[in-house]
């Protein structure tokens, strides 16, 4: 089968589907109190919520609000977790210790806890769920980076280097770095996944922009309360979730990276 | 000894350090919930001051954080700036559901994680797949999926079980299991990648070439495995422990991750700080109970600094 021996296929063609579907759909805005809650049929492919609003349109358009939030979220993790190990391995050795010590801290609070904390912050909106997402993520990407830097300092030719007289940088980048790519890769593939799910949780405890936008999290709170009647009001946005992350996860699964980020 | 004693002094220093950074994060920022409060209930100027005095928020800000740490240091967590409840009280209250929630669903998790790991690794038929895609869906359905789809099918339609609320045995099996399942996918998780790597250590190809039947085997490879088992497990501890908001949302349960979520809505800020310390530390403490449990498991773990 192709997504066998094309890991990322699914992956690709959802994004695919979730970036040019919207022009084929209507307005995920648009209601119709006398069409409430009707059930997948011709008019509705995916049904129609309380206000009458059309479900496939609102999955699409919350599907590319979500690549796009969690998109956001993982450069501002990457993004971030680069820049302070730029900045540490510039400067004097006790920084380290420090970003250590700080990541360890960081890392102690469940992501969700830490996640709503930032968003008490920023008093919540979608950029103050995007910005809590990212820096949730931060923590874990600089332990990452921090293990695989460390592992690749092991290496004879960056201890040639140093000998030789490269400075610290010279070292990280020509040296350091492409060793550290493949992980880093899939570290941030990882990041993605995990910024899908913890901004739809967000979405779903009522933090994140005005209530009527089109987003997952958010749609799967709406659906709760029909769910008696409707169950298809939660199940599409739900079910758009658990696709996208398992196709990231399925494109991650390639071999060795894998079982690595498994023993770490 | 010496290796337990220094990571519970790191341990100390990593809850110190995220209660003043905590204070400080939620403290540095203008604004506050009592303010929005008072302010929309029409009070004047003079009494939005005179209550946030009686509060000690115009004191300076590192007056203010010593005097938390301080009240920390005696059990004191703070009032709630909304109704003035102790915010240790609000936790005491909201704990037993949590504890019994999160203790149930680890066992779920334990349980769980460990057979569908196994059945992913070891298995040679259909179940195989079944328990790969198992793992698969736990680690990516989001919780508030798998719980409304629980509702709909077991209260719902069958009716067998309560879909929201709090008090009977009935009343937590629902959320237990809903929350148990992503913990379990995780553990299974890890359960079946070290049996993978144990299976081909040459110690156990030899064990196997000296005849052993494949139950003996298992026994062998999972004892093994159970370092990672049990640090998978304590990670999961840390998250479960620490409250479980979008369950307890789901099903209409008073806990912690209630409390939180709550908290943070109205912008309570020493309400979420205490929650998040609370948090914190139970996540610091079961990593250091699994950091210990490890170590009596791998007598190789003990001396690694």
């Amino acid at each position: 089968m192709i997504w066998d021996r094309h890991r990322a296929a699914p992956l690709i063609v959802l994004v695919l589907v979730l970036l040019v579907a919207p022009y084929f759909v209507g307005d995920p805005l648009a209601t119709a109190p006398s069409m409430q809650l009707t059930p997948p049929g011709f008019a509705y492919p995916l049904g129609s919520d309380l206000l009458g609003r059309d479900m496939l349109a609102r999955t699409v358009y919350g599907g590319q609000r979500t690549l796009m939030s969690a998109g956001a979220a993982t450069a501002i993790a990457v993004g971030g977790a680069l820049c302070l190990t730029g900045i540490v391995v510039v400067t004097p050795p006790g920084g380290r210790r420090w970003l250590r010590l700080l990541t360890r801290t960081l890392l102690a609070l469940p992501p969700l806890v830490f996640g709503l904390i930032i968003v008490t912050l920023t008093s919540g909106g979608e950029w103050g769920v995007i910005a809590a997402t990212g820096l949730v993520h931060l923590a874990p990407y600089v332990r990452v980076l921090d293990t695989s830097e460390t592992s690749a300092r092991q290496n004879g030719h960056v201890e040639a280097a140093r000998a030789l007289g490269a400075g610290e940088w010279r070292v990280w980048r020509a040296h350091l770095l492409p060793i550290m790519l493949p992980t880093l890769l899939a570290q941030a593939g990882v990041t993605f996944a995990g910024a899908i799910l913890t901004s739809a949780a967000l979405g779903f405890l009522g933090f994140g922009g005005e209530v009527s936008a089109p987003e997952w999290g958010r749609m799967l709170y709406d659906g709760r309360q029909v769910l008696r009647v409707a169950p298809w009001v939660p199940l599409a946005p739900g079910v758009g979730i658990t696709l996208l992350v398992m196709s990231v996860n399925y494109a991650l699964e390639s071999g060795e990276r894998r079982v690595r980020r498994w023993r770490e | 000894m010496r290796a337990i004693a220094r990571a519970l002094i790191d341990a100390l220093w990593a809850g110190l350090l995220a209660a003043s950074l905590l204070f400080l994060a939620l403290r540095a920022l203008p604004g506050d919930g009592l303010t929005h409060q008072l302010i929309e209930s029409g009070a004047s100027d003079d009494v939005i001051q005179a209550r946030r005095a009686s509060l000690g928020l115009d004191q300076p800000l590192v007056t203010q954080v010593a005097g938390y740490l301080a009240g920390l240091a005696r059990g004191d967590l703070g009032v709630s700036l909304l109704d003035g409840r102790p915010v240790r009280d609000a936790l005491y209250d909201a704990l037993p559901h949590t504890l019994t929630l999160a203790g149930l669903a680890l066992g779920v998790g334990l349980v769980g994680g460990i057979t569908v790991g196994t059945a992913a690794a070891r298995t040679q038929n259909a179940v195989r797949p079944v328990a790969r895609l198992a793992i698969a869906v736990g680690l990516s359905a989001p919780t508030a999926l798998i719980g409304t789809l629980a509702i709909v099918v077991f209260a719902l339609w069958l009716d067998w079980l309560p879909g929201s609320g709090a008090g009977t045995i009935g009343h937590i099996v629902l959320p237990a299991s809903v929350l148990g399942w992503h913990s379990a996918a995780a553990i299974g998780q890890v359960t079946a990648a070290a049996l993978h790597d144990v299976y081909s250590a040459p110690y156990l190809i030899a064990a196997r070439g000296r005849g052993l039947s494949s139950r003996r085997l298992l026994v062998h490879a999972l004892r093994a495995c159970a370092p990672t088992i049990v640090t998978a497990t304590m990670l999961q501890a840390g998250f479960l422990f620490g409250g479980t908001a979008i369950t307890e949302a789901i099903f209409a349960r008073p806990g912690v991750g209630r409390l939180l979520v709550d908290a943070a809505l109205r912008q309570d800020y020493p309400m979420v700080q205490g929650v998040a310390l609370w948090c914190a530390g139970v996540a610091i403490g079961a990593a250091l109970i699994g950091d210990a449990l490890s170590a009596s498991l791998d007598p190789r773990l003990r001396d690694v600094e």
